[in-house]
C-alpha cells in the first residue's frame, strides 16, 4: 500500500517535470520564434498589402504618347491611282473582303473600289465609319458614292496612320478599356478557359490547383496551371517572371490581399488591361484593347465570338499560340476555348459550330515601323518638349496628331537613296550623305524629313542638327534687302561683276572669285542673281550693308546670330536644312512668315482636345520686293544656274529656287518651291571632305526628281498692286515699247522703273548716247 | 565715239550671252497642269497677269459650307480646322484666307486677323469685291487694336474697290 502511493507520487513528479519542460519549451518557442515570426509575417503581409494598394490605386500604367501622321483626304479630282489607294489601305491594315462584313475592309471591282472605313475620332471631329464606292479614271478619283445614304459625297478622310510612340523605359503599350465596354463574350471566354470559379474563390482556388496537379500527373508533364485570374494579375502586375517557391508564396499572399481589398470587377478590369498578349519587335502588347487592334485592326467591342476566342486563348502563351506565326496552333486553341465555353454553358452548340468554321481572321502584320519616320518624330519631339514634360509624354497616353504626309515622306526617302547611289557612281564619290526638309509652300507644315540616306538607321538627324555652310543660298537675302530699297535698286540695276579685293578686320586680303573663274563686267541685277555671280553679289552686299543683310535674314526667320564678315555674303554661314527651310518659307509665301510646325493638335488618351497649333502668319517683308525676288528665282531654274531642272520637270510647273555650293564643293544645296511644296535638300559628307558636286549637279537633281513625284500645282505669282510692268530694251536697260525687237517686260515697284527712253527703233548713235548717260550720269 | 560704240557692242553681246526670258511664263488658271505654250518666235514677251484669283473647286466649296455651318454653331476652332483642310487642297485660294481672317477676328485675335486678311489680299489679284471685304476686316481689326487712324485708312482703302 505504501509502495503504491510512492509510485504514484513519483509518477506525478515525473509528469510534473515533463510538463514543466514542455511549458518552458513552449515559452521559448513562442517568445523567440513564434511571436517574432508572427510579427515578421504580419509586417511582411503589411508590406505586401501596401504594395498591392499603392500599385492598384495609384497611376497604374504608363501609356506612351502615340504619334499619328496626317489623315489622308480623298475627294473628286484628286490625282491618285487605284493601285496606290489600295496600298494606302493596306498600310492601314485593311483586309480584302468581298462582303465588307467588318470595318476596315475593301474590295476592288473594275474601276471601283468598295470600302468600309474604320472611322476615327480626331481632335476636331468624329469621322464615322462609312460604306463607300470610289470610282477611279485615268489615275484620278472621279466619284465618291456613299452606299448607305445613296448620295455622292465631296470628301472623306481615312484614319491617320500611327507612326510612332514615345515610350517610357519599359517598352509596353496598351489601349485601356473599361470593363463595361468590353464584350461580354470575352469575359465569358476568359472565365471558361482560365478561371471558371473566378467569381467564387477568394484569390486562390485549391480546387483549381488540385485539378491542375491531377491533370499534370495524368499527362506526365505540366499541362495545366492552377493560377486564378487574380494570381495571374499579381504575377504580371507586381512580380518578375522568376519561378521560385518564394515567388509563388508572394503571389498567393498578394492574391488573397487583392481579393480582400478590391471587388471582382475591379480585379477583372485590371487583368483585361494588364495581361501580356504579344510582342511586336521591341514593343510589348499588353491588354485586350491593344491586342484587338494589333491582331484584328479593329476595336475590341467590334470583334466577333471567334475573334474574341482567339484573344482569350493567347493568354496561356502569346508566342506559342501566336496567330501569325503559328496559325494552326492558334486555331486549335481558339476551338478549345469555344468548346470550353460550350461546356460551361456560355454559348450554344450552333454558335460555336459557326465560329469554328471561320478562318482565323487576323490581319497581316504591319509593325509600328517608327524607325522609318524617326527623323520626323525627332523633330516632333523637339517641338513638343517645350510644352510637355518627359514624364507626361511617356505615360499619359497623349495622342499627337502631326503634319507628316506618308506618301511624300516615302517618295523623299526612296528617291533620295536611289539618286545618291547614281551620283556616287557617276562622280566616283563615296559616302555621300543627304538631308531634306519638305514643307507645304503655304502654311509651313512639315510633310517630310530626311535625316540621312538610310532612314532606318536612326542616328544623326542631319536635317535638324547638321549645320553646314549654305553658300549661295544666302544671296536671295542680299538681293531682297536691295530690292526693298526701290529708290536705289530694281531688277535692271546694272551691277559690276569685276574683280574685287577686300581687306578684312584681321588685315588679311579676301579675294572672292566666280565659279567659272571669269569676271562678267556689267550685268543686270537679276542676271547676277540668276547666275549666282559672286563678284557682283559681294559689291551689292557691301553696298546694302552686312547689318542690313543680317536683319533681313532675321526677318525671314533665321534666329541664329550671324557673324558680320564680308564672307557672309557668299554664305560662310552655317545653318541646318530646317533653318534654311524656314528662311525660304517666308520667301515662298510672298513675305508672310509662318513658324515651321509638325504638330496640328494634341489630345488626351480619351480624345479630349488639349492643344491646337493652328495656322498663323505674320507679314515680315515688303511683298513687292519678294515678288520681284521670286521672279528671279524662277529665272534661276529657267536660264540660270539651275536650268537643268527642266530636263527633269515639266516647264509648266514654273518652279522657283536657288542653288548653293559652299567652298571647295563641300556642300551641295538646293532650296526651291512649286505651287504646293517647298523643299530644301543638302548633299555632303559627314567628314566634310569635298564631294565634287555643285548645288546644280547634286541637290538640285534630288529635289527635282522628288518634286516630279509629289507636286501637283505650278507656281503662280500674283504681282502686288504697287508693281507695274514696263517694256525695257534689253540691250541698254532703258524704257521702250513693244515695237522694239529686243524689248522685254520687267516688273518694277512703282516709281523705280527707268524713265529714259531707249531709241530702239531710232538710229544707233542716239540710243548709245542714252546708254552712256545712264552709265556715267547716274 | 569709238569708245561708246565699243561699250554698246559689249553690252549687246552680253545680252545675247544671257538670254533673259522675261516675263515669267504664266499658266491659265483653268488648266492648271497643262502648259500654256509660249510662241518661241515671239521676241517681245508680254507679261500676262492672272486676271482673277484661284477659282474655288467643288470640294473646297463643300468644305467652305461645312465651315460656315460650324462657325454659325459657335464652333470656331472646328470651323478654322475645316478651312485649314481646304487650304491644304487649294493653298492659294484668297477666299479661304479671308474666311480664316474672319473667324480669327470673331475669336478675338485682331492682329492675326489683320495678317490673314493681308495674305488674302496678296492672292486676290483683280478680285475687287474680296479686296474690299479684306480692307473692311482690317479696319475692324485695327479698331480692336486701338489703332483708330489705321482703321480709318483701311476703311478709305476699302472704298477704292
Amino acid at each position: 500500500m505504501v509502495k503504491k502511493k510512492r509510485k504514484v507520487t513519483r509518477k506525478r513528479r515525473t509528469v510534473k517535470k515533463k510538463n514543466g519542460f514542455f511549458k518552458i519549451f513552449l515559452k521559448y518557442l513562442s517568445l523567440y520564434i513564434l511571436l517574432p515570426g508572427a510579427f515578421v509575417l504580419v509586417a511582411y503581409l503589411g508590406y505586401l498589402d501596401y504594395t498591392v494598394r499603392r500599385q492598384f490605386e495609384g497611376k497604374r500604367w504608363a501609356i506612351p504618347a502615340r504619334v499619328y501622321a496626317s489623315p489622308e483626304e480623298f475627294y473628286e479630282s484628286r490625282h491618285m491611282s487605284l493601285a496606290t489607294f489600295i496600298k494606302t489601305l493596306q498600310q492601314l491594315g485593311y483586309r480584302q473582303d468581298a462582303k465588307l462584313s467588318k470595318r476596315a475592309s475593301y474590295y476592288k471591282k473594275g474601276a471601283h473600289l468598295y470600302l468600309k472605313t474604320k472611322g476615327f475620332k480626331s481632335w476636331d471631329s468624329e469621322e464615322p465609319s462609312r460604306l463607300l464606292r470610289i470610282t477611279f479614271k485615268r489615275n484620278k478619283i472621279v466619284k465618291l458614292f456613299d452606299l448607305e445614304s445613296s448620295k455622292d459625297i465631296a470628301i472623306f478622310r481615312l484614319e491617320p496612320l500611327q507612326i510612332g510612340n514615345f515610350y517610357p523605359s519599359r517598352k509596353e503599350d496598351r489601349i485601356l478599356v473599361k470593363l463595361r465596354d468590353v464584350p461580354k463574350r470575352l469575359v465569358e471566354a476568359l472565365l471558361a478557359i482560365e478561371d471558371h470559379s473566378f467569381y467564387q474563390h477568394r484569390g486562390i482556388s485549391f480546387r483549381a490547383i488540385g485539378r491542375a496537379i491531377w491533370a499534370n500527373i495524368q499527362a506526365g508533364t505540366v499541362v495545366q496551371g492552377g493560377s486564378t485570374i487574380t494570381q495571374q494579375l499579381v504575377k504580371n502586375f507586381y512580380l518578375s517572371s522568376q519561378r521560385s517557391f518564394w515567388r509563388k508564396f508572394n503571389e498567393a499572399c498578394m492574391a488573397l490581399i487583392l481579393e480582400a481589398r478590391y471587388n471582382k470587377d475591379e480585379i477583372l478590369e485590371a487583368y483585361l488591361n494588364e495581361v501580356y498578349l504579344g510582342q511586336d519587335r521591341s514593343r510589348a502588347i499588353h491588354g485586350f484593347g491593344l491586342a484587338s487592334e494589333y491582331y484584328f485592326n479593329r476595336p475590341l467591342n467590334d470583334l466577333h465570338l471567334d475573334e474574341v476566342a482567339v484573344l482569350a486563348g493567347l493568354v496561356k502563351g502569346p508566342s506559342y499560340y501566336s496567330p501569325r506565326k503559328h496559325p494552326k496552333r492558334a486555331i486549335a486553341r481558339r476551338n478549345l476555348v469555344l468548346d470550353t465555353m460550350l461546356d460551361q454553358g456560355f454559348v450554344s452548340e450552333n454558335q460555336i459550330k459557326q465560329s469554328k468554321r471561320r478562318p482565323l481572321g487576323v490581319t497581316q502584320y504591319r509593325g509600328l515601323n517608327s524607325s522609318r519616320y524617326a527623323a520626323f518624330i525627332d523633330l516632333v519631339k523637339e517641338q513638343i518638349k517645350h510644352e510637355y514634360k518627359e514624364d507626361d509624354l511617356t505615360s499619359e497616353g497623349l495622342r499627337i496628331f502631326t503634319t507628316l504626309t506618308v506618301g511624300v515622306q516615302e517618295a523623299v526617302a526612296e528617291n533620295a537613296a536611289r539618286i545618291l547611289t547614281r551620283l556616287e557612281k557617276r562622280k566616283g564619290t563615296e559616302n555621300l550623305q543627304v538631308a531634306a526638309v519638305v514643307i507645304r509652300r503655304e502654311g509651313g507644315e512639315v510633310v517630310a524629313v530626311l535625316g540621312g540616306r538610310n532612314p532606318q538607321q536612326s542616328g544623326f538627324n542631319r536635317a535638324i542638327r547638321a549645320s553646314r555652310a549654305i553658300g549661295s543660298l544666302i544671296k536671295p537675302a542680299i538681293y531682297l534687302s536691295a530690292l526693298e530699297q526701290s529708290d536705289k535698286y530694281s531688277l535692271t540695276t546694272v551691277l559690276d561683276d569685276s574683280e574685287i579685293e577686300i581687306k578684312t578686320k584681321t588685315g588679311k586680303l579676301w579675294k572672292p572669285r566666280n565659279y567659272d573663274r571669269k569676271a562678267h563686267g556689267e550685268v543686270f541685277l537679276h542676271t547676277a542673281l540668276a547666275n549666282s555671280y559672286n563678284l557682283a553679289t559681294v559689291r551689292l552686299g557691301l553696298d546694302v550693308g552686312l547689318a542690313h543683310t543680317a536683319k533681313t535674314l532675321k526677318n525671314l526667320g533665321i534666329t541664329r546670330s550671324v557673324n558680320l564678315y564680308p564672307s557672309m555674303l557668299l554664305g560662310a554661314v552655317e545653318l541646318t536644312p530646317l533653318e534654311v527651310a524656314q528662311m525660304y518659307q517666308t520667301i515662298a509665301s510672298d513675305g508672310f512668315n509662318t513658324a515651321i510646325r509638325t504638330i496640328r493638335a494634341v489630345t488626351s488618351k480619351d480624345g479630349k482636345s488639349l492643344q491646337r497649333f493652328p495656322l498663323t502668319v505674320r507679314q515680315v517683308v515688303d511683298p513687292a520686293a519678294v515678288y520681284l525676288l521670286n521672279t528671279v528665282l524662277q529665272e534661276v531654274v529657267r536660264a540660270g544656274t539651275g536650268k537643268s531642272i527642266y530636263t527633269i520637270l515639266p516647264e509648266s510647273l514654273a518652279v522657283a529656287g536657288k542653288t548653293g555650293t559652299s567652298n571647295d564643293y563641300r556642300d551641295s544645296w538646293f532650296a526651291g518651291f512649286s505651287g504646293d511644296y517647298l523643299g530644301v535638300f543638302w548633299l555632303g559628307r559627314d567628314d566634310n571632305k569635298p564631294i565634287r558636286l555643285s548645288g546644280a549637279s547634286g541637290a538640285l537633281i534630288v529635289w527635282a526628281n522628288i518634286m516630279k513625284k509629289i507636286s501637283q500645282l505650278p507656281v503662280q505669282l500674283v504681282p502686288p498692286e504697287n508693281v507695274e510692268f514696263v517694256w525695257i530694251d534689253q540691250k541698254n536697260g532703258l524704257k521702250t515699247d513693244d515695237r522694239c525687237a529686243t524689248a522685254v517686260q520687267y516688273p518694277y515697284i512703282k516709281g523705280s522703273a527707268p524713265v529714259e527712253i531707249s531709241s530702239c527703233t531710232d538710229n544707233f548713235l542716239e540710243g548709245s548716247g542714252n546708254w552712256f548717260r545712264k552709265f556715267f550720269g547716274n | 565715239m569709238v569708245v561708246l560704240n565699243g561699250c554698246a557692242i559689249r553690252l549687246q553681246k552680253r545680252a545675247q550671252q544671257h538670254p533673259v526670258e522675261y516675263p515669267p511664263v504664266v499658266v491659265q488658271e483653268e488648266s492648271q497642269k497643262e502648259i500654256s505654250h509660249q510662241d518661241e518666235t515671239d521676241t517681245a514677251k508680254k507679261y500676262v497677269s492672272p486676271s482673277k484669283q484661284v477659282p474655288t473647286s467643288k470640294v473646297v466649296l463643300a468644305l467652305l459650307s461645312q465651315a460656315e455651318a460650324e462657325g454659325q454653331q459657335g464652333h470656331l476652332d472646328t470651323a478654322i480646322s475645316t478651312i485649314e483642310r481646304a487650304l491644304r487642297i487649294q493653298p492659294r485660294n484668297a477666299e479661304l484666307w479671308h474666311q480664316l481672317a474672319r473667324y480669327r477676328l470673331q475669336q478675338g485675335r485682331p492682329a492675326l486677323a489683320q495678317d490673314l486678311a493681308k495674305k488674302s489680299n496678296s492672292l486676290a489679284g483683280k478680285s475687287n469685291q474680296l479686296k474690299r471685304k479684306n480692307w473692311l476686316l482690317i479696319s475692324a481689326a485695327r479698331k480692336k487694336l486701338g489703332d483708330i487712324i489705321g482703321a480709318s485708312e483701311a476703311r478709305t482703302k476699302a472704298g477704292q474697290y
